[in-house]
C-alpha cells in the first residue's frame, strides 16, 4: 500500500512490539532530538 | 529533511514498524539502547532484538539504501536467508553509492550460501567486490573466498 501521507509513527514501546508481531516486520526505531 | 520524502514515507510504511523515540522524554530508553549520538537509528527483529544501527543523517536516496540493509540485517540475524540475500542484492545493485554497497554484496554471497550450504554464492560476491569495488576493505576480506 503506497502511503504519502506521512509515516504512521508509534511512541508507545509495548505497542510497538505488538505491532511487530502481529505483521512479522522489523522495527525502525527512531531516536531523534526535536531540539 | 529525509522523512518527507514520499519515497522514503512509503518504504517505512510498508516494510517496518516505524518508532519515533524522543531522546528530550525518553531518558531510560536512552540508556536501556545505549544512544549516544543523535539521529540513530536502531532496527529490530519483532521480538525487540538490536541487530543494526544507523547513525546520523543521510539524504533520501542513501537513506532508502541504509533502510534496505537494515531490513536485511534483521532477515539475516533471524535467519530469514533468502530475504536477507535478494534485500542485500539490492543494496548492492541499485544503491552503489551509498557505503554499505560493499558490505551488502559481502553479505549477499553469505546469506545465499547458508541456503545452498556451500561456498558458491560468497565465490560471486568475491568476483564482484572485486571488480565493482576493488579497494573496499570487504573486498579484502571476500578474497579468501576466490579459488585460485
Amino acid at each position: 500500500m503506497a502511503v504519502t501521507t506521512g509515516i504512521h509513527w508509534l511512541t508507545d514501546e509495548s505497542t510497538v512490539l505488538d505491532a511487530a508481531l502481529q505483521t512479522q516486520k522489523p522495527v525502525l526505531a527512531d531516536f531523534r532530538n526535536p531540539n | 529533511m529525509t522523512y518527507p520524502e514520499p519515497e522514503v514515507i512509503e518504504y517505512v510504511n510498508d516494510h517496518f514498524v516505524p518508532w519515533n523515540i524522543n531522546t528530550a522524554d525518553e531518558v531510560d530508553l536512552i540508556q536501556r539502547f545505549d544512544i549516544f549520538s543523535t539521529p540513530s537509528i536502531v532496527f529490530m527483529d519483532p521480538k525487540g532484538r538490536d541487530f543494526y544501527r544507523s547513525i546520523g543523517y543521510l539524504p533520501p536516496t542513501r537513506f532508502i539504501g541504509r533502510l534496505i540493509f537494515g531490513e536485511a540485517w534483521v532477515a539475516f540475524r533471524t535467519r530469514h536467508y533468502e530475504h536477507a540475500g535478494d534485500l542485500f542484492e539490492i543494496v548492492g545493485r541499485e544503491h552503489p553509492d551509498c557505503s554499505i554497497a560493499p558490505e551488502a554484496i559481502f553479505f549477499r554471497g553469505a546469506a545465499r550460501d547458508k541456503i545452498t550450504g556451500d561456498h558458491s554464492n560468497r565465490a560471486i560476491s568475491a568476483a564482484e567486490l572485486k571488480e565493482r569495488f576493488p579497494k573496499s576493505n570487504w573486498t579484502f576480506s571476500a578474497s579468501v573466498w576466490i579459488e585460485d
